[in-house]
């Protein structure tokens, strides 16, 4: 089975600095994968150019095994910001993406995979509402709608609660492993939160700081699903591998702390 | 325990400050254009310029009533346009709104789609940038004796002076409205496949919108700026012909109640696209 994203030995430059250095990272179908690393060192221009927003020099990005040369309906994303349009309710924020994807298709038709959307993140009450009169939870989860709706093979999230208070981040990965597990999409997620990413992926890729950023080592995260943040931290192995992701991260340092 | 009693200062009122610097300078006003202070004697060059009606009794400013019984007496006729040599203030202030709203709604023409052009396609920005510079800076009122003569209208030559006037903030607003799109935004039509015209009309325009709101109030702002001096010279109509009229005439109140009216008009104008900026942007 050939996999569901490809990048070989991927290097990306900005002027002068080379952010990126010959990274290369393999995502199989239907497995998420967490893309960890301090910030700054890359993550995000990785996720870029996989979702075809970002020029490389050197190497290659293919998802199902076509080649990425700019952003397709293949692969959807959500921002780290929302990114959601202020001037449009939460539905027609869905629509704007449901449009390209679906042409030709009756637009009753496009509003009810728009509402489908909203449904499956719990905000069916708020779609005619605009960002601006909706939470910062919420708003991520409209995020999320917009990206899902369009069916794409890989979805691609970019620190997607990294901008939330604690709880309703919590909140917010649970429905995501929800969903995630119900509907089998791939999912490429970039964090620098270890305990999201445990909770969250099936391996963890650690990426080296930069410059020349690359994928340092992948840690499979072989804990039971469905998981459960109460029970997660009891299951065996946990303790090790957060220890080694805390290792990584920090340089040996936590140990002595 | 008892609470210390929090005091408002009669002064943090609103309103309460400004309307009692208004009785006071209405005051003084009235002191000072009744109050026996005698009128200094007109100097020469002034009676010549005035052709000896400066010389006249009573020369010096009017009294806030007498002001105000001319407000009176030009609100009753205000719309009288029986005599065509004087109309009524009213009609003046009409044309004059007139005129400006057609010089406004062509520069909004011009300016909304040009902007538009320039903010999206760099090229065309570098092509007329340049010529946008040296024009930009030229008063509007530097145009008038060229286009009396291009024109051969006086009304035509204001209205066009008024579209000049009022192009440049509508264009420049729009085109850097345009040009400085969120990347986060960009991203959002490019990672979700919107065509380029779809990017245009669902993306950038609307995002858009506050700075071309912002164009349209600094631009009807200097419009109504304007189109006082540019009916000075030649028009035989609207508010500023009025204040010229009368100054020829040496009515002074008059020429004072023009004054009031035109700054009662431009905070009218300026609340209105305020209220559109609001009613059409959109919160974040």
């Amino acid at each position: 089975m050939s996999a569901a994203v490809e990048i070989r030995d991927l290097s990306v430059r900005f002027g002068d600095y080379l952010a990126l250095d010959r990274a290369s990272l393999s995502v199989r179908p239907g497995e998420v994968v967490a893309l960890i690393g301090h910030s700054g060192c890359g993550k995000s221009t990785l996720l870029n150019a996989v979702a075809g927003l970002q020029a490389v020099v050197g190497g290659s990005v293919a998802s199902g095994g076509r080649p990425v040369i700019g952003p397709g309906p293949d692969r959807a994303m959500v921002f780290q910001s929302h990114a959601l349009l202020p001037w449009l309710s939460c539905r027609d924020n869905v629509l704007l993406a449901l449009r390209p994807r679906f042409r030709g298709e009756a637009r009753v038709r496009l509003r009810e995979r728009a509402d489908t959307a909203l449904a499956k993140v719990g905000l069916s009450a708020a779609a005619e509402r605009r960002p601006n009169e909706i939470s910062g939870g919420m708003k991520q989860r409209v995020g999320i709608a917009r990206a899902l709706a369009i069916e794409p093979e890989v979805l691609l999230l970019d620190e997607p609660f990294g901008a939330l208070d604690a709880l309703t981040r919590g909140g917010l990965q649970d429905e995501l492993s929800r969903i995630v597990e119900e509907s089998g999409t791939t999912v490429l997620l970039v964090t620098h939160d270890v305990d999201e990413a445990l909770l969250l992926a099936d391996r963890i890729a650690l990426m080296s700081t930069g410059p020349g950023a690359r994928i340092a080592h992948v840690v499979p995260v072989p804990l039971q699903r469905p998981r459960d943040r109460r029970t997660l931290a009891e299951q065996p192995g946990y303790a090790s591998l957060k220890h080694q992701l805390l290792d990584f991260l920090f340089g040996g340092q936590h140990a002595a702390a | 325990m008892t609470r210390p009693r929090r005091r408002i200062h009669l002064l943090d009122r609103p309103g309460v400050g400004a309307i009692l610097l208004g009785v006071v300078l209405l005051a003084a006003w009235h002191w000072a254009t009744t109050g026996g202070s005698v009128t200094e004697a007109a100097d020469p060059e002034y009676a010549a310029l005035m052709g000896g009606a400066a010389a006249q009794a009573g020369a010096g400013l009017p009294s806030p009533l007498a002001v105000l019984e001319k407000a009176g007496e030009l609100a009753s006729r205000a719309f009288d346009g029986s005599t065509p040599g004087n109309l009524g203030i009213g009609l003046h202030l009409l044309v004059s709104l007139g005129r400006v709203a057609l010089g406004w709604a062509m520069a909004l023409a011009v300016g909304l789609p040009l902007g538009f052009a320039i903010g999206l396609s760099p090229r065309l920005n570098l092509a007329l940038d340049p010529y946008f510079q040296i024009l930009r800076p030229i008063s509007p009122l530097a145009w008038m004796p060229l286009a009396l003569y291009a024109l051969k209208d006086s009304a035509a030559a204001a209205i066009f002076i008024i579209f000049i006037s009022a192009l440049w903030p509508i264009l420049l607003n729009t085109a850097a409205g345009a040009a400085g799109l969120r990347a986060e935004w960009r991203n959002v039509a490019r990672v979700f496949g919107l065509s380029r015209l779809e990017t245009v009309w669902r993306v950038v325009l609307p995002a858009t919108v506050p700075m071309i709101l912002v164009g349209a109030r600094l631009s009807i702002g200097i419009a109504w700026f304007v189109i006082v001096a540019a009916e000075m010279v030649g028009a035989q109509s609207g508010i500023g012909y009025f204040i010229w009229n009368e100054w020829n005439n040496l009515q002074i109140a008059a020429m004072i109640v023009a004054i009031f009216l035109i700054g009662g008009v431009g905070l009218a104008l300026d609340h209105a696209l305020a209220a559109a900026g609001r009613r059409w942007g959109f919160a974040e």
